[in-house]
């Protein structure tokens, strides 16, 4: 395998999920990976590894009048496996998956988040590594007022288990 | 203070002795309060009568009437305001949310990762 063909890095869960739907948590059902092309994750080999400690950032709506009710709190959460590759090259990514933690949401509020990982990996360096990026939208609708805007969160996993969100 | 017909005027004490009527502060009634209540007006009271209502005047008022109080109800008072957010202010929030990327980072991103920067958003009005 040529390293053109290592640098050519797809996902093959590229749909659209909602992992918070009206309050409620899903799984995605489809985890993401960062291969080259055409490449089963069972026919790769290298120490693949389980980050011990996912990304994650929480999401706090303070309360007006906290006597009355608490903060609505959610987490955003990307764990992912790094470091298998290819004929023992580069350092790829499987079973990455985005999910919500909930510690509180309002009766009166639902909160809806979907996630999408991009379809391609960047190569990073000569290796290469692998990145994958992916955005959140978090959605918080009012029962009686409707949706407010969306906020939006990006994140960067690679194949040596770095990443990094923030804030779109 | 009430006043319904059942009062009774009852001629102060220094009517009958023809004694100028005393002005200053001091109680010279000769009469005892025995209604166990406080009297927080600051005021003082010249009437020589006795208040046997058991209520207590916080209207900050003289009354100089000479006239028995036995209506046994309450000076109204001004209620301090206890105002309370109505329930949809309860559950209105004060703007954007608080983010906390405390824990949004893992290792060190390269220079090259770090650069990329094309994060797309243009899915998110589809839901699968």
């Amino acid at each position: 395998m040529t390293m053109g063909d290592l640098s050519d890095i797809v996902n093959a869960a590229t749909a659209v999920f909602k992992i918070l739907d009206s309050n409620e948590t899903e799984a995605m059902g489809k985890l993401a990976s960062a291969l080259p092309r055409g490449v089963d994750p069972m026919a790769t080999d290298g120490n693949w590894t389980r980050v011990t400690t996912p990304l994650l950032t929480a999401v706090t709506w303070k309360a007006r009048f906290p006597t009355f009710r608490d903060d609505d709190v959610i987490r955003l959460g990307v764990i992912w496996t790094y470091g298998g590759s290819v004929g023992g090259k580069g350092r790829f990514i499987k079973d990455a998956e985005a999910y919500v933690t909930v510690e509180h949401i309002s009766s009166t509020f639902n909160v809806d988040v979907t996630v999408r990982f991009a379809e391609t990996g960047t190569p990073i360096g000569p290796e290469p590594v692998a990145m994958l990026t992916g955005t959140f939208n978090v959605r918080r609708s009012r029962t009686l007022l409707g949706v407010l805007p969306s906020q939006f969160f990006g994140f960067k996993i690679l194949g040596d288990g770095s990443g990094e969100m923030s804030q779109l | 203070m009430s006043s319904d017909d059942s009062w009774t005027e009852t001629p102060a004490s220094d009517e009958a002795t023809g004694d100028p009527q005393s002005t200053d502060s001091t109680d010279t009634s000769g009469q005892t309060d025995t209604s166990g209540q406080t009297d927080t007006s600051g005021q003082t009271d010249t009437s020589g009568q006795t208040d046997t209502s058991g209520q207590t005047d916080t209207s900050g008022q003289t009354d100089t009437s000479g006239q028995t109080d036995t209506s046994g109800t309450t000076d109204s008072t001004d209620s301090a305001s206890t105002e309370s957010p109505t329930t949809d202010d309860q559950l209105a929030d004060a703007g954007d949310p608080e983010v906390d990327l405390s824990q949004a980072s893992l290792g060190t991103l390269s220079p090259e990762a770090v650069a990329v920067n094309d994060f797309d958003t243009s899915w998110a009005d589809g839901v699968a």
